[in-house]
């Protein structure tokens, strides 16, 4: 804390202490008299008791009241509903006709200890029938103004009546918050008083013994701050010697400071009702007038009734507030209990209702703990600091609540976290804190116009410290940093019916679906097989009958595949039950992708699977799912060290025709696979069998691929490609071939699908990059210029490193990159967004690109225009239809068209024919390649082959 | 005589109707689901001896009224008791007693909704065949001949059944046949449920 704001709290205790409500002077519009209850003897007096009541202070001490106002004004005194010691005045009017002739006087009459403090006041008209009219007035405003549910429109509304009522010039409507500090909410005024709205005031305005006394006594009002304050005689009670206790007191003298407080703020009377909410203070309003104004008995009285009237709407607007909010906090429960019981997952649940829940209560992060488990949700500090945050607030063990909009000035520590804890509500249901909850809120920079510069007014005198009223309440604004948005009442208080429900709710939420959750997994292992996770035969003949339903009700086919594994005997028997059961997994995640999501797909028992394939849409569609599922399970798998090739016998019924039934159904799919099975025993598919057998059978291919490529047999071919004007050659396309030892020259279709499933694509792939560039820099010396060799990659071909590869083998053989085109098909650039990097690269070193079978797949114009593409070749089923064709025709020429626009050229593949050929060239494609123009060669025959074409 | 295919599948269709849920109860039933999949000896052991007491007064019954009308169906090929009885003994198994004494077949139509039942029972038993193949071994010699049904037969010997049916069923007599079967289907269920819980 700096030197001046050390003097400002120290002046600010100073001010405190002020006795006010023992001011020992009354103001000087009225007399008083404390008179003893028991005996009616009068013993203080004030000063000007003679001007009031025309008895000198003198003559009237220790005298009974009787003989100074008769016996009937005393008697009527006596019956005066005074509630108590200390309790508001109560008025009545002395009247002198029987005693002496004196006018009549208002009286304000309470207790103080065992005396009456009575006050008189003079040109008191106590005229009751103006007070009616005045509270009927003002009832029906306070009525109308009832409807209104906006705070700060009601108090403009009360503010406007007051002034009418009170003929003030300004009324200001004045509202506390939680420091104390005023804010002018509504303000009624001429123009001889400035306008306050808006403007702020320091707490230190109202120092805190004046505000209890002013939720005890509701009207203050001083009538001319210039009025000179009247002592009492004697200044204490003669009997016991105390200063007379004036809280109640309508005269009391008001604080030399607070006289100049209101003389720097240019008014001369002021009058101040206190609003109360549910007891305790929440605002004023503060009259201002800047002549001295003399404030009637009737019009205090009515301003008692609007303070009290006032308050209670408080009262109201503050439960439907919280009725509201209660409302949603309630609704945000139930929709809580909803979504556990739904999720069951704490964290699932908050994720989803977090942001809800902060905005119910205005903050911006919380933090849930549940048995020492913490839940955030919106912005939060690290866990590090919440740690701490938490082990600070353990210390401060007083409350169950802690709230504050200014963390750090509390806790040091948060200093640095006032983006998002700046502001902190902590409510704790443990002393432990193990279950707790954290609401935080951010740093708001304030921008706070104070009715004047409060550090400003502070004088040093001998005592220290003093606040003097400072003398400008010229709007003065302070930048308010480090603080939040402050917490309201309601909003603690909500805070913590909402933790501890929420906390309550989450955990016997968490309990009953921790049951549920057992439950299901009960029923989970109940109707799961827990090898492969797919349902068990109990599940699917209770979803195969309710599909059934479902079929026969929408008149709908559906069918039943019985699959039974070849060979799993053999494979258990000799590979052992793990690797058994490893190869039932892998079978099964095979068989579920190969099948529509929609598909059931369940284990029988054993080496047994059925799959139900539902909304059929005729015969083709089922053999095309049994091919699907066949194809699928015949990749190569590799099995601890060994290489099986699974297969399957699989017998299908169909719904209606088979059966109607589960059972019926799976008899006749089981009757149909057994038929199957017996037409084709078939031996096991492991390492070492005869390679004579058909390759997805008995043979492990892929470990045979791998044999091929150290046994150099594998080879290229390759097939010219040339310029359509002029047949120049403009290109070779490298094609991969095996010199299989015993079943010939294979395509890539026989093995490479094999050679993939044992992840052998970066070796195939590497030697035919090193292959091709090698070769290509045997012929570098007869190779026409732009003549570029073509290498076609798949998409699993293409990993991470692949544009390193490529461009390794072509620094390693010492090649030209332009020499090299790369040639990946339209499907595999669509599937692989991943791989456009790699070819950018591989532009940028001067590699060609080209997109094979250019117009099959479902490339966007989007990716085609991010691809660095150098030919489109136009796929064979296209050429096929060209001449004669109009679709195909059309085909082309839009690929001609689009390629033109991206400057990207094309070729066209399997031209056969002149015919064709010469459309192309009308078309205007740049390239062809097929059997027209020449025939793939084995790569020893290229060098003859380009010594020839130069020949010629 | 063999009449045209069509009020045979329209029988199959009534017959199959009336008895899906207790067809499908039956499957489900603790004693023979386990035959379905992966039964250990002794139940499908407990499986043979239940059968052999329900069934065995069913075909009994069904034979009695062959026999006594003098009807075109060699019974005598379609009788699988003597079946059942050599895999009880091939382990070593005592027949059990009749659990009851069989349905009351008194009418053509009875007659064709029962053989419904127990013919029907030789396609669903080679499916359990087949399964007890794969988790125990048995073979028709070793402990499956009931099973194993008709074996290859089994397709035409139901196909059979059906232009029996079709000649001694007319439409007027379905419900009754539809009832029988029913009747014998509930019996069966409510001996399964005695043999299970003893």
């Amino acid at each position: 804390m700096d030197t001046s704001s050390q003097a400002f709290h120290e002046a600010l205790r100073h001010c405190e202490s002020e006795p006010i409500h023992v001011p020992g002077r009354i103001q000087p519009d009225g007399a008083l008299m404390v008179v003893s209850i028991q005996t009616t003897r009068v013993l203080q007096v004030s000063a000007n008791l003679e001007q009031v009541l025309g008895i000198t202070p003198q003559a009237a001490l220790g005298r009974p009241l009787a003989a100074l106002v008769g016996d009937a004004n005393v008697q009527r005194l006596r019956d005066l509903p005074i509630r108590g010691d200390r309790q508001p005045s109560v008025p009545m009017i002395f009247r002198f006709d029987d005693h002496r002739a004196w006018p009549d006087l208002a009286a304000q009459v309470h207790r103080v200890d065992q005396d009456w403090v009575v006050e008189l006041e003079i040109g008191a008209e106590a005229d009751q029938r103006r007070l009616n009219q005045l509270l009927v007035a003002t009832r029906d405003a306070l009525w109308e103004s009832d409807q209104e549910t906006d705070i700060a429109r009601y108090c403009q509304l009360i503010a406007d009546q007051v002034r009418d009522v009170t003929g003030f010039d300004r009324a200001l409507a004045y509202r506390f918050d939680q420091d104390w500090n005023g804010e002018v909410i509504a303000e009624s005024r001429n123009d001889r008083l400035p306008s306050l709205l808006g403007h702020h005031f320091p707490a230190s305005d109202i120092p805190a013994q004046a505000r209890r006394l002013y939720v005890r006594n509701l009207v203050r009002v001083l009538s001319d701050v210039d009025g000179t304050p009247v002592p009492l005689i004697p200044a204490t009670h003669p009997e016991t010697g105390v200063d007379l206790d004036m809280s109640f007191a309508v005269l009391r003298s008001m604080s030399p400071i607070h006289v100049r407080y209101l003389r720097n703020m240019g008014a001369r009377a002021t009058l101040s009702i206190s609003l109360l909410q549910s007891g305790r203070l929440w605002g004023l309003i503060a009259c201002h007038h800047t002549e001295p104004l003399r404030v009637p008995f009737e019009v205090r009285e009515l301003a008692e009734f609007i303070a009290k009237s006032v308050s209670i709407k408080l009262g109201s607007l503050e439960s439907a507030e919280r009725s509201a909010f209660m409302q949603q906090v309630q609704e945000t429960l139930v929709e809580i209990n909803r979504r556990m019981g739904r999720s069951g997952d704490i964290g699932d649940v908050l994720a989803s209702l977090g942001g809800h829940i902060l905005e119910l209560l205005g903050a911006t992060g919380g933090i849930i703990a549940i048995g020492g488990r913490r839940y955030p949700f919106g912005r939060v500090p690290t866990p590090e600091k919440i740690d701490m945050l938490v082990d600070w607030l353990r210390e401060r063990s007083d409350s169950d609540t802690l709230h504050t909009d200014h963390l750090a000035a509390a806790y040091p520590l948060a200093s640095g976290c006032e983006d998002c804890a700046s502001g902190l509500l902590a409510v704790r249901l443990d002393p432990d804190y193990k279950n707790y909850t954290l609401w935080f809120r951010p740093e708001r920079v304030r921008a706070i116009p104070w009715a004047g510069n409060p550090e400003k007014s502070l004088v040093d005198d001998r005592d220290g410290y003093r606040l003097e009223p400072r003398r400008s309440f010229g709007r003065w604004v302070e930048e308010q940093r480090g603080c939040s948005l402050p917490w309201t009442a309601i909003q603690i208080e909500s805070a913590q019916a909402l933790s501890l429900t929420l906390i309550e709710v989450l955990t016997q939420k968490a309990l009953i679906s921790e049951a549920k959750r057992a439950e299901a997994r009960l029923n989970y292992l109940a109707n799961h097989d827990h090898l492969t996770q797919l349902p068990n035969r109990l599940l699917l003949k209770e979803e195969l009958e309710k599909a059934l339903v479902h079929a026969e009700a929408r008149n709908e086919e559906l069918a039943v595949l019985f699959i039974d594994l070849d060979h799993f005997k053999s494979v258990n028997d000799k590979l052992g039950h793990l690797v058994g059961d490893r190869y039932l997994q892998e079978v099964a995640e095979r068989l579920r992708a190969s099948l529509r999501h929609n598909d059931l797909l369940a284990r029988w028992g054993g080496d047994e699977f059925v799959a139900v394939i539902e909304r059929l849409r005729g015969d083709e569609a089922v053999e095309e799912t049994v091919t699907r599922l066949s194809a699928q399970l015949r990749r190569p798998m590799q099995l601890d060290g060994h290489h099986v090739i699974p297969s399957a016998s699989i017998g299908v019924a169909r719904f209606p025709e088979d059966g109607t039934t589960a059972v019926e159904l799976l008899q006749a799919a089981d009757a149909v696979m057994y038929q199957q099975k017996e037409k084709r025993r078939t031996d096991l598919p492991i390492d070492g069998a005869d390679p004579n057998e058909p390759p997805h059978v008995s043979f492990e291919m892929g470990w045979q691929v791998n044999r091929a490529l150290t046994e150099s047999e594998l080879v290229l071919h390759y097939q010219p490609q040339y310029q359509i004007d002029g047949r120049k050659l403009a290109g070779l396309e490298a094609l991969l071939r095996w010199q299989h030892p015993t079943r010939g020259l294979l395509m890539p279709h026989d093995f490479l699908p094999a050679a993939e499933g044992l992840g052998l694509n970066r070796e195939v792939v590497g030697w035919v990059l090193a292959t091709v560039c090698r070769q290509v820099s045997e012929w570098e010396a007869i190779l026409p210029a732009g003549v570029t060799v073509a290498v076609n990659v798949g998409p699993g071909q293409i990993d991470r490193d692949f544009a390193e590869t490529v461009l390794e083998s072509v620094r390693a053989a010492g090649v030209s990159p332009a020499r090299l085109s790369i040639e990946i098909t339209e499907e595999a650039l669509e599937r692989r967004a991943d791989v456009v990097a790699s070819l950018q690269t591989l532009a940028a070193a001067g590699i060609a690109l080209a997109v094979d079978d250019f117009g099959t797949g479902y490339l966007s114009l989007a990716q085609l225009r991010e691809l660095p593409i150098s030919c489109f070749k136009i796929d064979k089923q296209f050429i096929d239809g060209v001449p004669g064709d109009t679709r195909d025709e059309a085909i082309v020429r839009s690929v001609v068209a689009l390629a033109g626009g991206l400057g990207v050229r094309t070729l066209a593949e399997g031209v056969e024919n002149q015919a064709q050929f010469e459309f192309l060239r009308g078309a205007g494609v740049d390239r062809v390649q097929g059997y027209y123009a020449g025939r793939p060669i084995p790569s020893d025959e290229v060098f003859r082959h380009l010594i020839e074409q130069r020949n010629a | 005589m063999v009449v045209s295919g069509s009020p045979v599948s329209a029988l199959h269709h009534e017959l199959r109707r009336s008895t899906h849920r207790l067809h499908r109860d039956l499957d489900r039933h603790p004693v023979l689901s386990p035959l379905a999949g992966s039964a250990t000896l002794p139940q499908y052991q407990r499986a043979l001896r239940a059968m052999y007491a329900i069934t065995a007064p069913a075909e009994a019954r069904v034979g009695a009224y062959l026999d006594a009308h003098d009807l075109a169906l060699d019974y005598q090929a379609r009788r699988r008791m003597p079946r059942l009885l050599q895999d009880l003994e091939f382990y070593g198994l005592t027949p059990p007693g009749p659990a009851w004494s069989g349905p009351s077949v008194d009418t053509d139509g009875e007659l064709v909704g029962c053989l419904y039942v127990l013919e029907g029972g030789t396609r669903g038993s080679q499916f359990i065949f087949r399964r007890m193949t794969k988790a125990l071994g048995i073979t028709e010699e070793l402990g499956g001949r009931f099973f194993s049904g008709y074996g290859d037969r089994t397709e035409s010997m139901w196909q059979e059944f059906w232009s029996f049916a079709a000649e001694h069923c007319p439409p007027e007599s379905w419900a009754e046949a539809c009832q029988a079967a029913v009747t014998l289907l509930r019996s069966y269920r409510t001996l399964l449920d005695i043999v299970e819980s003893s």
